[in-house]
């Protein structure tokens, strides 16, 4: 569907080396922090920006040279770009200028009803909350029937409450409409909650790709692991096929030596291994988070059935459920 | 206390005047026979047909020529952008008498530009007058047009673009519409000060063409005082319309807010094309020949005696007999003049804009009223209510600080509002007093903002001439007036002269004002 091919894109201090296909109806997430060429690629695809090297074939034809305007894709901003001089309506039908009347016509009623737009209609967007200006500006991608639909941080601009139900929204539409998305995000739980595949970027490279499972429970840098969430990176000897953990063992098939692994906290359990001393507590409600001192280094531990709090200072043993070798 | 003594003399400047001048025309004993007679004067016609239609050919081709400046200052980035911007905005400034003298120099008989295009002059005529506000307007379009624009969100026109638009049809669909109310804006108030223009008129229109400003001026000459007062009732009516005209325009630039939150500094286009190239250098070069080669020929002809080599005489004679006598004045007055009364009355504008900005926020617009009100209406009102019982100084005073007040207080109360209320919170409840408050951090952090209005106060005040001929009725000589004489009495040489000291003045005081820029991030 998507094909972009050693992409490249430079700039004074920074460049852009990407390269990953996309098949057809699949949700593929570009993640990174901020200032990792995840919104340029987008706009590299969008054709806003201009490519130094490499190509991008959309179902089999060559679009690298071709303008935005000639690429039938759909876009939707962070802040949504809704353009405010024009109604809802007229937003709506904005891409569809040479259409034919009928077309426009029913083209807007069916998006009208699938947004939930009807009373709305014909209502200036500067009157809209953030929950419908949202669904406006994905109905105008939409309207155009592109070929890929590109979101950029979709969801950064409303509040939490919101962005959970919104969320759930899109991976329907999508499913039902069987669109192909590409989605710049940094939210990690978005993320993995939305994409078939998720493109971990760093620096303008991908350093990882792959569906949610296999990046979080697989990471192969402690880059990776430690974008999933809170990690304990620690360097543990192998030993005839042993982890070794304080006084217990976990297998693991490499050759001897000291490796790094990565341990969530979740990862950690209350058993003989290794002793600590808590030296901080944080009461999450669904758990409690123990920062605990061990030779080892500060270890991060969630306790997630706690009968009752442990209190600083007091002691504590902690064996190993699972390690990621990183 | 102090609140209300500001508010009561703002209120004595300003509209004391403007009321008297209504109340004294409802009591004249002869009104009727007055507005019949005015009504039927063909000569109130032509100045009125004169003064709109000139008004508003000038503010169309300032927005035509402001155009292309504003789309390259949004669209691009180049070389020395800052530089060429900050240069488009000196002729704004400058005194209009000043721009007469330049462009006498460069289009004049023997100007530069006629001996070397061999065109004679075309300055003294119906163009010359829109020429020359141009050169005044082009700068309040681009500024005006320019900023909008550049703050307009590149995701709308990206969107476009990403939704099929070429850029041509995206900038009919989407730029047009939204910067329409600023295009208006900018174009209105091009109209406003090229109808209010005095000193242009009044030397390149000689007798055939008169705005209503010279018209008014020529009658309170001839003592025919009374159709004075009705014309400047009627040109004050007319201001006010457009004054709410331009009031409206400008609530309506701010409303489309929503398009002109510029998210990340995105360049506007990706690069610039080789004709596009061409065409801005073209541009360019051309303001530089036509606009910036009077200022540059009036500095260089100052240096020249009549014969072409170079003297540091013009100079010297500012400060002779001759000129003491031509003048009337003796040149270290006429700069004492000049700076005291533009200094006192800057001060005080500065001073009673930032009492008020701060304490009556909501009267604001009723603060602004004197940018739209002729001089010569104003001046007139001045006459008829408190020259025979004020100073003739502290009336001309009052006159500068009605002049300087409406733009000082723009610039101050937006300062004001740039500032973040938390910081006067957080001090109130730190125990500090209101006089402490505003010591100790509304001074400070305005302090940049207090100097450039100061500053512009100034350029205003320094470049009023219609003020000080009315109600100084030549008595009190400042740069523009002795200006004013030197061009009079064709003495070009000296006139050049002072216009360089001039220039040299308000390029300084440009600096200061436009310093302010820099100062911004930290308030």
């Amino acid at each position: 569907m998507l094909e972009v091919k050693d992409l490249q894109k430079s700039y004074d201090n920074f460049n852009i080396a990407v390269d990953f296909t996309i098949a057809k109806g699949e949700f593929f997430s570009l993640l990174g922090p901020s200032g990792c060429g995840k919104t340029t690629t987008l706009r590299l695809i969008a054709g806003l920006e201009d490519c130094d090297s490499g190509s991008i074939k959309l179902s089999g034809l060559d679009i690298t040279k071709l303008p935005p305007q000639k690429r039938n894709l759909g876009l939707v901003f962070q802040d949504y770009a809704l353009f405010p001089h024009l109604s809802v309506t007229e937003n709506i039908l904005y891409g569809l200028r040479k259409e034919k009347r009928e077309i426009k016509e029913r083209r807007l009623k069916d998006l009208l009803a699938l947004f939930k737009l009807e009373d709305l209609k014909d209502r200036s967007v500067r009157r809209l909350s953030g929950g419908e200006s949202q669904r406006v500006a994905l109905a105008r991608a939409l309207a155009v029937e592109p070929n890929l639909l590109l979101l950029d941080e979709p969801f950064a601009a409303l509040d939490p409450a919101l962005r959970q139900s919104l969320r759930e929204e899109l991976k329907e539409l999508q499913k039902t409409l069987g669109l192909t998305i590409v989605f710049v995000t940094h939210n990690q739980e978005e993320a993995l909650s939305l994409s078939d595949r998720i493109a971990l970027l760093e620096n303008g490279r991908i350093v990882q790709m792959g569906t949610p499972f296999e990046i979080y429970t697989q990471p192969n840098s402690p880059y990776v692991a430690s974008f999933f969430g809170q990690v304990n990176l620690v360097q543990l000897e192998v030993k005839k096929g042993q982890i070794i953990f304080g006084s217990t063992t976990l297998p693991l098939e490499v050759a001897d030596g000291i490796y790094q692994f990565a341990i969530r906290p979740e990862h950690l359990q209350i058993g003989g291994g290794v002793r600590g001393r808590i030296i901080k507590r944080s009461y999450l409600g669904f758990a409690v988070e123990y920062l605990v001192a061990t030779n080892l280094g500060e270890l991060r531990y969630l306790d997630f059935n706690p009968n009752s709090l442990r209190e600083n200072g007091s002691e504590i043993e902690l064996s190993l459920r699972k390690a990621l070798l990183v | 206390m102090w609140r209300l003594v500001s508010l009561l003399i703002l209120l004595l400047i300003v509209y004391v005047p403007l009321g008297g001048l209504v109340v004294k025309l409802l009591a004249l004993p002869n009104l009727i026979e007055i507005i019949t007679e005015l009504l039927t004067d063909p000569s109130l016609h032509s100045a009125l047909k004169f003064t709109y239609t000139q008004a508003g050919l000038s503010a169309l081709f300032s927005l035509i020529i402001g155009l292309p400046g504003a789309y390259f200052f949004s669209h691009y980035e180049f070389k020395g952008k800052r530089l060429i911007r900050n240069l488009t905005m000196i002729p704004f400034i400058l005194p209009s008498i000043l721009v007469v003298l330049a462009m006498i120099v460069f289009y004049g008989q023997q100007g530069l530009f006629a001996r070397t295009f061999g065109t004679g002059t075309f300055i003294y005529s119906f163009i010359g007058i829109i020429f020359a506000h141009v050169f005044y307007n082009f700068s309040v379009s681009i500024r005006i047009v320019g900023t909008t624009w550049e703050k307009l969100d590149r995701d709308l026109l990206e969107s476009a673009y990403v939704l099929g638009d070429s850029p041509l049809r995206a900038f009919f669909r989407i730029e047009l519409p939204l910067l329409w109310p600023s295009l208006a804006y900018a174009t209105l108030l091009s109209f406003l000060y090229s109808s209010l223009s005095f000193a242009i008129v009044l030397v390149f229109g000689g007798v055939s063409f008169q705005t209503v400003e010279v018209f008014i001026y020529t009658l309170v000459r001839r003592l025919n005082l009374e159709k004075a007062h009705l014309v400047a009732f009627l040109q004050l009516i007319i201001s006010f319309t457009f004054i709410l005209l331009v009031n409206y325009l400008s609530k309506r630039t701010d409303s489309v807010d929503k398009a002109f939150t510029l998210s990340q500094a995105k360049p506007f286009n990706k690069e610039k094309k080789t004709w596009l190239k061409v065409l801005m250098v073209i541009y360019f070069v051309a303001l530089l020949i036509f606009y910036g080669g009077p200022l540059l020929s009036l500095s260089y002809r100052s240096f020249l005696t009549r014969g072409g080599t170079f003297t540091l005489q013009n100079h010297i004679n500012l400060f002779s007999a001759k000129t003491t006598r031509l003048l009337g004045t003796p040149m270290w007055q006429v700069f004492i003049n000049s700076l005291l009364l533009a200094g006192t009355s800057s001060a005080i504008a500065v001073a009673l804009a930032f009492v008020l900005a701060r304490y009556y926020p909501r009267f604001r617009p009723f603060f602004l009223v004197p940018l739209g009100v002729s001089m010569m209406s104003y001046g007139f009102g001045v006459l008829v209510t408190m020259k025979n019982w004020l100073p003739v100084p502290i009336v001309m005073v009052f006159t500068q600080v009605f002049i300087a007040f409406p733009v000082v207080y723009s610039i101050v109360s937006l300062g004001l509002e740039e500032i973040n209320p938390e910081y006067r919170q957080a001090a109130a409840v730190l125990g500090a007093s209101e006089k402490e408050i505003v010591s100790t951090i509304y001074l400070p952090l305005l302090r940049p903002t207090l100097n450039s209005a100061f500053a512009y106060g100034l350029a205003l005040s320094l470049g009023d001439l219609s003020g000080i001929m009315l109600v100084g009725e030549g008595r009190f000589v400042t740069f523009t007036v002795a200006l004013y004489r030197l061009i009079g009495h064709y003495s070009f040489p000296e006139g050049t002269a002072l216009g360089t000291l001039m220039s040299v003045l308000f390029i300084i005081l440009f600096v200061l004002i436009e310093g302010k820029g820099e100062g911004r991030g930290h308030a």
